[in-house]
């Protein structure tokens, strides 16, 4: 499977790709929402999982001009350190869910497994 | 003669002055003038008082206060002022006047004491009033600077946790899968000691800004350390809006050591970068310089916003306490005037400088205590 890591903080995309290419699957990452489209110009991926508080374009702007340019788009899962939003929300604006940071490995196998594209 | 008596008594009553006479020739201070003004400071009337001394209406400590001073001004032969005394008035209750004390001769000897009270109650009242009401707007503005901070500080604490805690379930995923590489573990590693010395800088900076005992007089830093200090709680908020900080200035000037309170400069440098960020957040250029230079035996510190200036007409008004442009709720109207007194108490000078196409304040600090 193929996700893409969108996050300002290098370190976290580094260690989360780290993880995913030890478990077999690919990673390539962005740190903003632009990035992230741009990015997507070129690669197809399964997934996407980024994070929402992101200088220049955040995450919840990303899905928004993503839900314009792709369609249909890729699953998106967002990741979050803090309590701006609730998973409903995100859910209601097109996610298939939020992760809280720091996000245990389990949790991001179970949601790659649930939601990537691909799976059942 | 008798109307000459009458016309200068009348004079005397319709004076908006308290004004009193006591007679010294027997050393008892016996009441002989006591004129309209008198009666309404004091609440009591010109024939209760006559012929008495202050024994016979106020407190005795108060009454040889009076004394203490009516003698001072005959023994030295010239006018006395008293800024403040209190007086208990049997009606009025507390009083606080301001009196003037002028000895009268009678063939050169001293025998009269003129005295002349104004009321000032209303007047000291409204300054403890004001007094009280500065100390509340410096503690709100004290509390809003430190919501701002928690804020910052959780934004800034909490990535680099993030990164620890994934960083540790990554060496623990490898160690289960056999995978571990000596080189991985290192870079790791190195990552986590990077990632929690992110999170110490933060941390010492907040002491700093928060801890009242490194408020000493004699200690120095330099311009940098103030910097370290302040950016932990700020940068976080600066970045998300797209707001670039900028330093520059040789590195020298930013490394100069100057005597200082590391306290308040940082507050200082938190509420210049704090009205910054306000002036420009809705901006479409939107930065923040600061540059630090060398003059003579001061250090000058400018910071510069990317905002069109401040209109000529609050030039004036900015560094007043209380004034505020923001809007309502926003601003406490403080800062400016606390950053001032602040750098004034250094023996330095922070001024707008109006010459600049952006927004500029320039702070002087002198290098030597």
């Amino acid at each position: 499977m193929k996700v893409l890591i969108v996050d300002d903080e290098p370190d976290l995309c580094d260690i989360i790709s780290l993880f995913l290419e030890m478990k077999g699957h690919q990673a390539v990452i962005a740190n903003c929402g632009i990035s992230g489209l741009n990015t997507l110009e070129t690669e197809e991926v399964d997934l996407i999982l980024s994070d929402i508080r992101m200088p220049k374009c955040g995450g919840i702007e990303f899905l928004e001009r993503l839900k314009d340019k792709i369609i249909p788009h890729p699953p998106f899962l967002f990741m979050t350190g803090f309590s701006e939003v609730t998973e409903e929300e995100v859910v209601a604006r097109g996610a298939k869910a939020l992760l809280k940071k720091p996000v245990s490995f389990d949790d991001l196998l179970k949601a790659l497994e649930e939601h990537g594209e691909g799976s059942s | 003669m008798d109307d000459d008596n009458f016309f200068l008594n009348e004079l005397i009553d319709a004076l908006p002055v308290a004004l009193f006479c006591k007679d010294y020739s027997s050393g008892k201070g016996i009441f002989v003038h006591w004129n309209h003004q008198a009666e309404i400071t004091w609440g009591l009337k010109k024939n209760e008082v006559l012929g008495k001394s202050d024994y016979d209406f106020f407190p005795v400590d108060q009454a040889e206060h009076f004394k203490r001073k009516d003698h001072e001004t005959l023994k030295s032969g010239k006018l006395i002022h008293i800024p403040e005394e209190p007086v208990d008035s049997p009606s009025l209750g507390r009083r606080i006047v301001r009196t003037w004390k002028v000895p009268i001769q009678l063939a050169g000897v001293p025998r009269y004491m003129l005295g002349m009270s104004f009321d000032i109650t209303e007047q000291i009242n409204l300054q403890e009033e004001l007094d009280r009401e500065r100390q509340n707007a410096i503690n709100t503005s004290k509390l809003v600077a430190l919501g701002e901070m928690a804020g910052g500080i959780a934004h800034e604490v909490n990535n680099p946790l993030s990164v620890l805690t994934m960083s540790c379930e990554l060496l623990k995923a490898q160690v289960e899968n056999s995978e571990l590489d000596p080189e991985d573990l290192k870079a790791t590693v190195d990552r986590m000691l990077r990632t929690t010395d992110r999170i110490s800088k933060v941390v010492r900076g907040l002491l700093n800004i928060s801890r009242e005992s490194i408020v000493e007089k004699d200690s120095t830093c330099s311009v940098q350390d103030i910097l370290d200090d302040v950016m932990g709680s700020c940068v976080e908020k600066f970045r998300l809006h797209g707001i670039k900080i900028k330093v520059a200035g040789h590195e020298e000037f930013l490394k100069q050591e100057f005597p200082c309170s590391r306290v308040q400069i940082s507050q200082v440098f938190l509420n210049l970068f704090g009205n910054a960020f306000d002036a420009v957040n809705e901006l479409d250029d939107r930065w923040v310089q600061l540059e630090v230079t060398h003059q003579e035996d001061h250090l000058v510190i400018s910071f510069t916003d990317s905002g069109c200036g401040i209109r000529k007409e609050l030039h004036q008004k900015i560094f007043n306490p209380f004034f505020s442009s923001k809007e309502v709720g926003k601003g406490t109207g403080i800062g400016l005037s606390i950053s001032k007194e602040i750098i004034h108490k250094h023996g330095g000078t922070l001024v707008l400088n109006s010459n600049h196409p952006n927004t500029q304040f320039i702070i002087h600090l002198p290098l030597e205590a």
